[in-house]
């Protein structure tokens, strides 16, 4: 009876070792992660602002098996319908969302309802309900402006430009504002809506000041593509921008402008798009930190570098 | 040390041997199985890292050719622009550069443009671009130098953001191909460089589709490491990912292996011709086979499996050696325990079967030589008590011969002469012709002869009978064995002066036996005293017929015809004694027959 039971468990053994090495012969194919939809929100205007954020999100797309889905908010001067696409596209399943700079303030009540559906993530540091922030800060990106013009020249008027409406480039101009009077200069404050570039040229030319401050990436962009159009218009006055963008790179190197603080746009992208997808499938977000910020005077444009940086190579 | 090693001793003593067995087969078969397998591994591992290497170098050096096709394209064309156009005394710059764009348009997948600089570094002939932007200076770029320096050769600059020229419409990414070049102008021959932009995404597409086998990858790298290409470029770029090209820089053309962010990994270098660049075909670890994700489960399973099926097998051949000794080792303790009639099987390999023989042999002797030792023991034992019992008590002789001599005195000659006649007849059925049995009618007549006798010498007056169940008168019994229990009677039974004591000897069957009851009814003494006459283990008295005889009866009869037979006494004070004779009932012919397959036995 012993003998028997010995043996039965023994051929059941046997039999349960032989399935498991024909089991291990069956070819293992890994599963393939599903597809993921990530959508992207961004001023409509802001388009050519976005064309090397978009390289380094695409780039990060196709590493993590994502499809991206650039979604453009349209402005009417006042308000935008990006409150309504993001609800939407909360509500229709996407997998992740995320949000440009310059709606980001306006997003920010609804952040928490979407956020339920969804990891949201945007560029800027001190959002609430979002997953990533690895931006620099507005004192940082202020304080590297301000301090490329004190090395030109502490003389004159010291103008600071922001957008209306964006609470950020608020933050960065109460700071610089702050910063240059620490520095003993009172700055003069405009707040302007980047739609009206030409009105905002021809209102700093009748301001005539000696020196403008831009913390804005959006407001940058359009002055420079306005200078870029109409090279006549060109400002007598030092202009420091936001963004690395080809028209503030073609600015600077015409000498139209004196300074930009950028980081990588492409770097950016490729971040926050990887960390969305990451946050999607339930994965710990791998970044940590700020990305670095760079300051580019006309001579720095041509270093290898900062070629390697802010003009991308093209998959 | 020393009490673990004697712990270990005893243990190893204790250990049956199919265990014994089974653990040196089992472990040598392991340990042969994981021989194998390793080398079977290693020696897959080996192979097929050598066929990642050669896979990886073979794809390597096709993307070469490709890579060197493109670029002797590239230097046809800047060979073409210089000894076509701008050799060409005859030409005007206009002329030169409306060939410039003729044939960098009919190239446009590998030129993106083509510039004639003087010797002070100003354009003479440019398309697309014809304006140097301000302050551009380009004999201060790397490209020009290098061509005024060698102007032997063409020179590749390393990937980098062209810059130099004012209508350019957007920053692009350009390789540019230098020569120093002869110009002559005006009858007038002057140094100059020739600068072609080579179409850099043509090139990057050219290596973007390489897919090395197991997840491998491609790069392209100048001599000092600078990447020209690489799937991750950009990202490399911007600090988000990292690449080992600086170290694989100083590599020669090769399998190379490396161990990168902690992963080890196989790099193929291919140096591209006259560039010096470097094409580098990058393996992971688990491109290489060493982490096999599939052989692994499959190779641990196989390994249970086969070590399970070992296992089962060796317990299986063990038990078959081990079984038969097994069995072996039970009959020998069953053997040690004094059971000798048990079958030894003769069962198992060649050496089992002859000790199980030898064993079964060995019994056969030990029982037989058991046997005859009893046997001739309880012979000895027999042969002494019949010699003590054929001895005539010479009391009884003397006061026989005496009473003879005193009855013929007194003339009672018949008496005399009867007595005489029945000792003589006593006699004769003692000696039996040396025979221990006689039939029972024999051993009648000698108790009556006895009692003959005992009457006349004492006169007695005591009554006795013997009679005999008829057809029991052949059954042969041990002679002489009613006689002393006679003598006990009439010495310690009876009074024989006394007319109303009165002896009778009985014989009669009873089943299968033979019992012959000698009873009286005289004294009779308490059974306990009657129970001791036959214990061996109390002391003789030395009386006259102090019960020695009857006990010397039962033995006889007993070592004669086995335990189940004897002498048993019946007694009650003042009621007589009843001693019974229990003997089986053998014809002669049934004892010669068994005494007959006895011998043969």
């Amino acid at each position: 009876m012993k003998k028997g039971k010995k043996g039965l468990f023994q051929s059941i053994l046997l039999v349960l070792l032989g399935l498991l090495v024909l089991l291990s012969m069956v070819p293992f194919q890994p599963r393939e992660p599903e597809t993921l939809e990530i959508s992207v929100l961004f001023l409509q205007r802001d388009s050519g602002l976005w064309d090397n954020i978009r390289l380094g999100m695409e780039q990060a797309a196709a590493d993590q098996g994502a499809e991206l889905r650039f979604l453009s908010v349209s402005y009417d001067g006042e308000e935008t319908d990006g409150a309504q696409l993001l609800l939407r596209e909360a509500a229709d399943g996407t997998d992740a969302v995320i949000i440009a700079p310059a709606i980001e303030q306006e997003l920010e009540p609804i952040l928490e309802e979407a956020s339920a559906n969804c990891p949201i993530l945007t560029f800027s540091q001190g959002m609430d309900h979002t997953l990533l922030d690895f931006s620099p800060g507005g004192e940082e990106v202020s304080r590297m402006l301000i301090n490329m013009a004190l090395e030109d020249g502490r003389e004159g008027t010291f103008l600071l430009l922001s957008e209306s409406g964006t609470g950020l480039d608020d933050q960065r101009v109460i700071f610089a504002e702050s910063y240059l009077r620490q520095q003993g200069i009172e700055p003069v404050r405009l707040s302007v809506r980047q739609n009206e570039s030409r009105r905002l040229a021809r209102t700093l030319e009748t301001m005539d000041p000696d020196c403008v401050i831009c913390p804005e990436a959006g407001l940058t962009y359009a002055l420079c593509q306005h200078w870029m159009k109409e090279q006549e218009s060109a400002p007598d006055y030092r202009f420091y921008g936001m963004g690395v963008t080809e028209p503030a790179a073609r600015c600077l190197e015409s000498g139209v402008i004196r300074g930009l603080v950028g980081w990588s746009d492409y770097a950016s992208g490729y971040l926050i798009c990887e960390s969305a997808a990451l946050a999607a499938r339930g994965k710990e977000i791998e970044w940590e930190g700020e990305l670095p910020l760079y300051a580019i005077g006309k001579e720095e444009l041509d270093e290898r570098s900062y070629q390697k940086l802010f003009f991308p190579v093209l998959p | 040390m020393k009490g673990v090693s004697e712990v270990l001793g005893r243990r190893a003593e204790s250990v049956k041997l199919q265990t014994v067995i089974f653990a040196a087969f089992f472990s040598a078969a392991l340990l042969f199985l994981l021989l194998l397998a390793a080398g079977l591994l290693l020696r897959f591992g080996a192979i097929t890292t050598q066929l990642v290497e050669e896979d990886t170098m073979r794809m390597v050096l096709q993307v070469n050719h490709l890579l060197d096709d493109h670029l002797r394209e590239i230097m046809s064309l800047s060979d073409t622009l210089y000894y076509q156009v701008v050799k060409d005394e005859e030409l005007e710059d206009g002329e030169r550069t409306e060939l410039f764009r003729l044939l960098c348009q009919e190239n446009d997948d590998i030129a993106s443009g083509a510039v004639l600089f003087d010797h002070q570094g100003r354009i003479l002939s440019s398309w697309p671009h014809s304006q140097l932007r301000r302050n551009a200076e380009p004999r201060e770029e790397g490209w020009y130098r290098e061509a005024m320096v060698q102007p032997e050769n063409l020179h590749f600059s390393s990937p980098y953001v062209q810059n130099l020229f004012d209508d350019q419409e957007d920053y692009r990414w350009v390789i540019s191909v230098s020569q120093a070049v002869q110009i002559t102008r005006q009858g007038r021959t002057e140094k100059g460089i020739l600068l072609v932009d080579t179409n850099y995404t043509s090139l990057r597409q050219l290596l973007s589709g390489v897919e090395l086998p197991n997840g491998g990858y491609v790069y392209l790298m100048d001599a000092d490491g600078e990447l020209i290409s690489h799937p991750w470029q950009q990202l490399i770029y911007s600090g988000i990912r990292e690449e080992n090209h600086l170290a694989a820089a100083g590599y020669a053309d090769g399998v190379h292996y490396e161990s990168w962010q902690d992963q080890n990994r196989m790099v193929v270098v291919r140096t591209v011709g006259y560039t010096g660049w470097k094409l580098v075909g990058v393996v992971g670890e688990e491109g290489l086979g060493w982490q096999n994700m599939q052989l692994l489960p499959f190779a641990v399973s196989l390994l249970l499996f086969v070590s399970c099926l070992l296992a089962v097998l060796i317990s299986r051949i063990a038990a078959l050696v081990t079984d038969p000794i097994r069995r072996l080792e039970r009959a020998v303790k069953q053997i040690e325990s004094g059971v000798l009639d048990l079958e030894i099987r003769a069962e198992g390999s060649y050496e089992v079967r002859r000790l199980s023989s030898a064993i079964s042999a060995m019994v056969a002797t030990l029982r037989r030589l058991m046997e005859d030792i009893r046997r001739q023991e309880r012979a000895k034992r027999r042969s002494d008590l019949d010699v003590l019992q054929s001895q005539i008590n010479p009391h009884f002789l003397y006061n026989t011969l005496d009473s003879v001599v005193w009855m013929t005195e007194a003339g009672r000659t018949e008496e005399a002469v009867e007595m005489v006649s029945a000792l003589a007849k006593l006699f004769r059925i003692s000696l039996s012709e040396g025979r221990s049995e006689i039939p029972l009618e024999r051993e009648l007549e000698h108790a009556r002869n006895y009692l003959a006798i005992q009457k006349i010498r004492y006169r007695s007056t005591f009554s006795a009978s013997i009679t005999a169940q008829p057809g029991t008168e052949e059954l042969p019994v041990v002679k002489l064995v009613i006689q002393p229990i006679l003598e006990n009677a009439l010495y310690h039974g009876i009074d024989p002066m006394e007319e109303e004591n009165h002896i009778q000897v009985r014989a009669y069957l009873e089943g299968e036996d033979l019992l012959i009851d000698i009873s009286d009814d005289g004294r009779g003494m308490r059974p306990e005293v009657a129970a001791t006459l036959l214990d061996e283990s109390k002391p003789w008295k030395k009386s006259k017929g102090s019960g020695v005889g009857v006990r010397n009866v039962h033995q006889r009869l007993r070592l004669t015809y086995g335990e189940g037979y004897g002498v048993t006494i019946f007694s009650e004070p003042d009621e007589g004694t009843l001693v019974r004779l229990r003997l089986p009932a053998r014809r002669a012919e049934e004892e010669r027959e068994e005494g007959a397959s006895h011998e043969e036995g």
